[in-house]
């Protein structure tokens, strides 16, 4: 079983191969999700806007009474910032999961070879509700585990706090791949996962191991359940909060200290939105470079022909033939 | 050099650091190294700071004995770095020994460095004074560069500098010793050679990079801090293996 183990790991690097070759010829993958960045961009700095709309409005009044001003903010809140604010949400949690649904789909059929151009939103619609409720589901998961994850990692002197994650990514790392593959249901992808982890165990532990060495820069505590902080890694923009110009013009009379913090805040914001979008562009290469080796590696199981195909028993004809055979020479 | 190559070149280099295993004894020696440095450093120390409070205490300001701290600490820097300069120089005679088949030994490692160690000392101080004054002409634009690009990507901006460096300037003590080459042939050699195959080498450079942060991290906290160096130079030795087998791959053109 040991040779097994390091072969399986070296036919890694061949994946790996076939995955760059794939991305080449498909440059289609990258799309959706350059698309999406760009609308999360755009909500984001809408949002910013509204919110900016708000602080103009109430910062004549700081000095003033404390509840007048909440109840101001409160009821400039509600009008179109509010219905901003949702929407962002909404886009936020469920988009990065139609994506990668309809991402994931366009995989298994490059992969497979079932076909060269596939739909992203055939995909994106068909498997968007069991992305979503892994999604949740793992997301649950580490909530419940999380004391005694955190226990046991405390106990093991540390160790357990970036083993276990690992170990747990290993058995996660190819739901998404089952479900697109196997088209089976969530629960049956989370099953084939598991298993899939389980008999390959050391070749995927290499796997994610270099996954989360490249995806991102500290990688030592990034580096946690793949499939969780991947999900949440298309979530953290959403705590980013950008800005665009400020096109409601400067306000006359307002304190040169409101003034400084609205540049202060509009100068934060900008560079927090550049580099969400930027930073995100190379996240998404890694993701997408990762995501198809999976399938990949899923399709192909680790697949070694037996190295010496027991011969077949010979045909007692066959047999006899061949004696009459030397017996004529 | 392509993505392929470079695949089929880390999987080589894979197969031969388990054959070898003994190719990664200088790296725990280069823990060890570190971890003796470290407590002859802490120990300097000591004994400069409780001197010089001695030599103050009267009012007496001793220069003497300040400035004879001063140099032993100047001693005590260069005798380090070529150490670990001899570690580098051993490490990459044991890589290009173990492609050519043959086995680890502590003979390869030491007549490597007795071979080349001079050749590469002076060179690297030639090439100390190119880089300062490199520095003092580039200083503005690195700074630049690093306000803006590098707080604009998150800091991929800054990875993307470091490995760019080491993709033109982090092969050529290898290859003056795989070629027997002189010190600045060598590095022109690996200017062009990072030139013609520049993403590949940045591949490799940043494999090398963020798996020598990250593993160490496995091991914990407390496994972290003691194992690091190892790692990093087990890490070092992997990716000689992948640059001498890809250079070799790129003379043969």
């Amino acid at each position: 079983m040991k040779g097994l183990k390091f072969t399986k790991t070296l036919m890694l690097f061949d994946y790996f191969k076939q995955t760059f070759e794939l991305n080449k010829k498909n440059k289609q993958l990258y799309t959706p999700q350059v698309l999406f960045l760009f609308l999360k961009g755009g909500l984001l700095l809408l949002t910013f806007l509204s919110f900016l709309q708000v602080f103009d409005r109430i910062s004549p009044l700081i000095g003033n009474d404390f509840s007048k001003v909440m109840t101001l903010l409160w009821n400039t809140f509600r009008g179109v910032p509010l219905i901003m604010t949702l929407t962002t949400l909404i886009v936020l949690l469920f988009g990065s999961t139609f994506v990668e649904a309809g991402l994931y789909h366009m995989y298994a059929l490059l992969v497979q070879e079932k076909e060269n151009h596939p739909s992203f939103m055939i995909g994106a619609s068909k498997y968007f509700f069991p992305f979503l409720g892994g999604n949740i589901l793992i997301f649950l998961f580490w909530v419940i585990a999380l004391l005694p994850y955190l226990l046991v990692g405390l106990l093991t002197l540390s160790i357990g706090l970036f083993l276990i994650p690992i170990m747990v990514g290993i058995l996660l790392i190819t739901w998404k791949a089952s479900l697109v593959v196997d088209d089976d249901g969530l629960f049956t992808a989370l099953k084939n996962s598991i298993n899939f982890g389980k008999m390959n165990f050391i070749p995927l532990g290499v796997f994610v191991v270099i996954k989360n060495a490249l995806s991102s820069l500290n990688g030592s505590s990034g580096g946690g359940s793949s499939n969780f902080s991947n999900s949440y890694n298309n979530y953290n923009s959403f705590n980013d909060l950008p800005n665009g110009p400020n096109l409601s013009g400067w306000n006359n009379g307002i304190d040169p200290f409101l003034d400084g913090m609205r540049i202060v805040m509009i100068v934060l914001f900008s560079i927090i939105s550049v580099t969400t979008i930027l930073a995100g562009l190379i996240q998404m290469l890694f993701d997408i470079f990762f995501g198809l080796c999976s399938v990949v590696i899923y399709v192909d199981k680790f697949y070694i022909p037996d190295p010496d195909p027991i011969p077949e028993a010979m045909d007692i004809n066959e047999i006899i033939e061949e004696e009459v055979a030397i017996d004529e020479l | 050099m392509n993505f392929n190559t470079l695949m089929d070149d880390m999987k080589s280099a894979l197969i031969l650091s388990k054959e070898n295993k003994g190719l990664f004894i200088p790296a725990l020696l280069a823990n060890i190294l570190f971890v003796v440095v470290m407590i002859a450093f802490v120990v300097v120390i000591l004994i400069s700071v409780a001197g010089t409070m001695f030599a103050t205490v009267n009012d007496n300001f001793n220069w003497s004995l300040f400035i004879g701290y001063f140099i032993a600490a100047g001693v005590f820097i260069t005798i380090t770095s070529l150490l670990f300069l001899a570690l580098d120089i051993g490490i990459s005679g044991l890589v290009i020994g173990v492609v050519d088949g043959e086995k680890v030994s502590a003979g390869l490692f030491f007549r490597t460095i007795r071979d080349t160690i001079l050749r590469i000392f002076f060179t690297k101080i030639g090439f100390f004074f190119i880089a300062a004054f490199a520095f003092v002409i580039l200083f503005i634009p690195v700074i630049i560069y690093l306000v803006t690009v590098g707080i604009f990507t998150a800091g991929w901006g800054m990875v993307f500098l470091s490995c760019s460096i080491q993709v033109f300037f982090g092969i050529w003590t290898l290859i003056l010793i795989e070629d027997r080459r002189q010190g600045f042939e060598s590095i022109g050699v690996n200017i062009s050679f990072g030139k013609k195959n520049f993403w590949p080498l940045l591949l490799v450079f940043y494999v090398n990079l963020s798996l020598a942060g990250y593993l160490p991290s496995l091991l914990g906290f407390i496994g972290a801090s003691f194992a690091a160096i190892f790692i990093s130079y087990m890490m070092v030795t992997y990716t000689k293996i992948v640059l001498l087998l890809s250079y070799r791959r790129y003379k043969a053109l």
